[in-house]
């Protein structure tokens, strides 16, 4: 089984940088750019569609349904497809994170490192904090900063490498590469505090959603488990004020008969 | 009485056949009572001491960091490790990790359950030969974990190996989250490979406890689970749970650490502060006019801010230590307000509690708490505002409250380590009920050779009754009292039944030695884990087996009472006037 | 002086839907020393009196004295342990405990009064068997012995404890003349040199030479002495 929230979270984190860098790239400029959109300040609702692949199992897709409200840290996520799995669906309320199963009728609480449905997204991945509260710039031994021009698809990038700050995140050092003309996330690269790479993730086909670019595809590429990818398209993003009763246990119920 | 029972015994002998029928029967009932009860006995030694303390620990201590379940570590409390060891009735305390992590071969990934085992510690031979008989090696064996010309050397199941695609000698990686809460990944080395003995034992992933931890990042200062094995742990495990239990009292936290401001460095104590909404606005009256106590923000005595040269609002850096990978733990917290310390807390830092608890538990613990008197004298002053050093859990009775109690501890971000006692009753409440249930077939078993003492015994006597009953008015005229008759008889169904019983524990025992002589096959056997290297186990206790012999005994006399009172009650004079 | 004083004594059991009236209303003395025949044919009542002579059996009315107490408001046990101490029963068919050897039948009433040691126990007897001449068969089991042997096994058996009363139900009924004779002379004999009293049932006339005195019984009365 699948599941849509690491990556939608994801998804979450990338936003638009208002202004492009000069010659001199500044890590720290980069990152706050990454960050200052972090939040939505709007509503959203969106489809979408997750198809991971595993080694030798072929593909298997998810398609739910995700309405999202930041003022109060809710989210909702209703699953469509397939039918086996239908119905079932998470809901987060500020502190609560609850897992939802048709067949049970019942809701029940998401742990915070609970592994999400075999997945490698955990409960507390949804306890959002802002990106450069985790992350900061790795430096060089002569305290430069590790930036540097490379490309990604042919498109010009500043790599970023940056390691955490505050030791409860799930990768210490990670590499970014961001778009040099608009400072969007293209790529990044997670690694395990001994430096093995384990996850890669690619993003493209932004598209401006409530004064925030939303990477409208994403891959996600398991480096460990070699052979294992997840792609995560989004589809009709809607903007605006949600009906309120969406983010409750009643209408996630509802969903389900 | 020494005249009855010879006499008793005579008349045994008189009726053979009959004695010999019904005495093999009793014989056979003691054999399959005595048989029965001692491989219970053994089954239940079994599970006790070998299973429970694989599955659950007799007792038990459960550890995670602020509610997060698999951070299985507490920093900087190994101590409690010694101290419970020297515990009464505490015969071993074994520290445990499990971690669930996705083995990744050549071409393909499955779950698994990382397990450390201590191959360092004392493990006795007799020990490593109960682990090699729960998980019988195909290749390898378990001290090739200690191996150190491969890499992590790690044991697999036949089964996973297979689908994975490995054979002994191969490498592949794991990935699993640490101590810390880090998705880590390591390569590890298949040295030996192991056939479970049934599905549920195809799990687990061994490597040694060294490399566990170092994998999990944790060191000998970590407290990890403690499974613990002890003496009769069915009479002791609850009392040594609950002397666990009060040791575990929850104190106050600190934590010595390092504060920067630039250049400006002041060492110092940290203490944590809750920061619920009742505790800001305690914090907001001792602090005066300043910034919420609210997320990652600290109160400093006005000289400790006088050194460092901030004033509220500025940031100031709080150095708590360095990680196991190098890595200095900091933190900028913005300075809320300044504080008055009592006495004995000049030194003392207030931190915010989730701060505060998440330098503490990323720290490499030292001694973590060795600023406590600090904190202490500061109680006077904030009493309950303090963070504890962990949250205990309350002690769950019964399987649910801890089924409900794990729940709990991971549904809440508890601002503090949190720590569980627990005995097998409620973590190994099958086993448990496995052991009952035997017992249970047992006392049917009893109740059915009560039956079959007390039909044989009563008709039996009946017929004796009637075929004696002139001799029975005989005696009486001799002068044998009415007593004296039914005493006879009783005799007569008690030496019977001693007799038998003797018999049948003679046969019993026979029986178990060679029974435990087969061996059995462990591949597939669902029932192996009951097995011991192959072999049923008997535990005949002497005790048990001579209670039981009386309790044949005590049937028997019973069953006789009605028939040997209806013989005493016979009028001589009708008795003498039989004729068969 | 009496050993046994028998007043209007009436017996009556239900045999069926009906009563018996085996004795009605029997009054006799038995003098110590006695060697009493009762006489009288099958289902006269002799057995009865005997039993409630020798206490197995109880009185439906009258007054039965043995030894100068009152049987007849004894209890069960009372009765019992006044039959191990001063009475002796010999029967038609011996009655020997199969069981036990010779030696050992003899020493039972001894070892149910407990109040001798082994050793004497075993040597009175012996004594016993001797003087009732099977001396030598002290190993066999009943089964092994003759009737006459048996009876004279019966016989040391019911002597053993030097009992005051010695009741004897037909003793040679279950005998050939000859070694009924024999029987009968050795009672005869312990009478003599002991002085124990002797009391026993016969329908046989040729018996009666034994005796020194000779009540008859028919249909549960004495027909004169």
């Amino acid at each position: 089984m699948i599941h849509p929230t690491k990556s939608l979270h994801a998804s979450a984190v990338l936003v638009l940088a208002t202004c492009a860098l000069g010659a001199d790239p500044d890590g720290a400029k980069i990152l706050k750019a990454l960050e200052a959109n972090e939040t939505l300040s709007a509503d959203i609702h969106s489809k979408v569609a997750i198809t991971e692949n595993r080694a030798g199992q072929g593909a298997k897709s998810l398609k739910c349904e995700y309405f999202r409200r930041d003022s109060d840290k809710s989210f909702v996520i209703a699953i469509t497809a397939p039918e086996s799995d239908r119905g079932n669906g998470y809901l987060r309320q500020g502190e609560h994170f609850w897992m939802y199963r048709r067949n049970t009728r019942t809701f029940q609480h998401v742990n915070r490192d609970e592994s999400i449905g075999g997945s490698d997204a955990k409960g507390q991945d949804f306890e959002s904090r802002p990106l450069s509260q985790m992350y900061a710039p790795a430096k060089d031994a002569q305290g430069k900063e590790l930036v540097r021009a490379d490309t990604v698809g042919g498109v010009p990038c500043w790599k970023l490498e940056v390691r955490a700050i505050v030791s409860d995140v799930d990768y210490p050092k990670k590499s970014m590469w961001v778009r040099q003309s608009d400072l969007l996330l293209a790529k990044d690269q997670s690694f395990s505090s001994q430096g093995t790479l384990m996850r890669t993730g690619y993003y493209t086909k932004y598209q401006l959603v409530a004064q925030r670019q939303v990477p409208m595809r994403q891959v996600h590429v398991d480096e460990v488990e070699k052979g294992n990818r997840t792609l995560v398209d989004l589809s009709e993003i809607k903007v605006g004020k949600l009906d309120p009763t969406i983010f409750s246990k009643a209408w996630l119920e509802s969903q389900s008969k | 009485m020494k005249t009855l029972l010879y006499f008793a015994f005579r008349n045994l002998m008189r009726q053979k056949r009959r004695a010999l029928l019904l005495g093999s029967a009793m014989a056979l009932g003691t054999c399959f009572l005595v048989l029965a009860s001692s491989f219970v006995a053994g089954i239940s030694q079994t599970l006790f001491d070998r299973v429970m303390t694989y599955v659950a620990g007799h007792t038990s201590v459960i550890v995670c960091d602020r509610g997060f379940m698999y951070r299985t570590a507490m920093r900087g409390e190994a101590g409690f490790k010694e101290r419970i060891a020297k515990l009464p009735h505490v015969k071993k305390v074994d520290e445990t990790i499990g971690i669930m992590s996705r083995i990744v071969g050549p071409t393909k990934g499955d779950n698994g359950i990382l397990i450390g085992t201590d191959m360092d510690a004392q493990m006795s031979q007799a020990e490593l030969r109960d682990l090699e008989d729960n998980f019988p090696m195909v290749s390898g064996a378990f001290k090739d974990l200690t191996r150190t010309d491969v890499p992590n050397p790690a044991i697999l199941s036949k089964g996973k190996a297979q689908y994975l695609g490995l054979k002994s000698g191969d490498g592949f990686s794991a990935r699993f989250q640490d101590s810390r809460g880090r998705m880590q990944v390591g390569k590890f080395t298949l040295v030996g490979i192991f056939q479970p003995s049934n599905a549920f034992m195809e799990a687990p992933f061994f490597v040694s406890m060294r490399h566990a931890k170092q994998l999990l990042d944790m060191d000998s200062t970590d407290l990890p689970y403690l499974y613990l094995t002890l003496e009769n742990p069915t009479v002791n495990a609850k009392i040594v749970a609950d002397t666990i239990f009060k040791m575990f009292e929850p104190g106050l936290a600190a934590l010595p650490v390092r504060l920067e401001n630039g250049k400006s460095v002041v060492t110092a104590v940290a203490a944590g502060v809750k920061a619920d909404s009742a505790a800001r606005s305690r914090m907001a009256s001792y602090l005066g006019a300043g910034i919420p106590w609210k997320g990652d923000v600290v109160a400093l005595p006005e000289r400790m801010a006088l050194e460092l040269g901030v004033k509220v609002g500025d940031t100031v850096r709080v150095v708590s230590g360095i990680s196991r990978g190098g890595d200095t733990i900091s933190d900028r917290a913005v300075l809320a307000g300044i504080w008055q310390p009592p006495a004995g807390a000049e030194g003392l830092v207030l931190w915010e509690e989730d701060a505060f608890q998440s330098s503490r538990s990323f720290r490499r613990s030292q001694s973590l708490d060795s600023g406590l008197a600090q904190a202490k004298a500061a109680s006077s002053l904030l009493d309950t505002l303090l963070s504890p050093n962990w949250v205990r859990m309350n002690r769950a009775l019964t399987t649910d409250d801890v089924r409900d109690q794990m729940r709990q501890i991971g549904a809440r971000s508890w601002k503090a380590p949190v720590v569980a006692v627990r005995t097998m009753y409620e973590t190994g409440e099958q086993i448990i009920k496995l052991a009952d249930a035997l017992n249970l077939i047992t006392l049917v078993a009893v109740l059915i050779l009560f039956l079959v003492v007390l039909t044989g015994v009563v008709n039996a006597l009946r017929m004796t009754v009637r075929e004696r009953t002139r001799e029975i008015g005989t005696l009486r005229s001799l002068g044998m009292q009415a007593s004296q008759v039914r005493t006879l008889f009783l005799m007569e169904a008690g030496l019977l039944s001693f007799l038998s019983a003797l018999a049948g524990t003679a046969l019993a025992l026979a029986a178990m030695f060679g029974l435990s002589q087969l061996t059995f096959p462990i591949e597939g056997n669902p029932l192996s884990m009951l097995l011991v290297r192959g072999h049923l186990v008997f535990v005949p206790e002497v005790l048990a087996t001579l209670g039981q012999i009386l309790l044949v005994i005590a049937m028997a006399v019973v069953a006789a009472w009605n028939p040997a009172s209806q013989a005493a009650k016979l009028s001589p004079a009708n008795a003498l006037r039989h004729h068969e | 002086m009496n050993i046994v004083e028998i007043r209007d004594l009436v017996k009556n059991y239900p045999l069926g839907n009906t009563t018996v009236h085996a004795l009605r209303g029997v009054s006799m003395d038995i003098a110590q020393g006695a060697l009493m025949s009762v006489v009288g044919p099958s289902g006269s009542g002799k057995t009865t009196l005997l039993n409630i002579v020798g206490c197995v059996d109880s009185a439906t009315s009258g007054s039965v004295k043995v030894g100068g107490s009152e049987t007849t408001s004894l209890s069960d046990r009372e009765l019992t342990f006044l039959r191990l101490r001063k009475i002796g029963f010999i029967f038609q068919t011996f009655n020997l405990v199969p069981v036990l050897t010779a030696l050992e039948n003899v020493e039972f009433p001894l070892l149910l009064q407990g109040t001798l040691p082994k050793a004497k126990v075993r040597e009175k007897a012996r004594q016993l068997l001797e003087a009732v001449g099977i001396l030598g068969h002290e190993q066999h089991k009943p089964a092994e012995l003759s009737g006459g042997q048996r009876q004279r096994v019966a016989i040391a058996r019911a002597l053993v404890t030097d009992p005051d009363l010695v009741l004897a139900d037909e003793p040679t009924a279950n005998l050939d003349s000859e070694t009924g004779d024999s029987i009968l002379r050795l009672m005869q004999t312990m009478n003599q040199e002991r002085g124990t009293t002797f009391v026993f049932s016969t329908h046989d006339p040729q018996v009666l030479r034994y005796a020194k005195d000779v009540v008859r019984i028919h249909d549960g009365q004495l027909a004169g002495g």
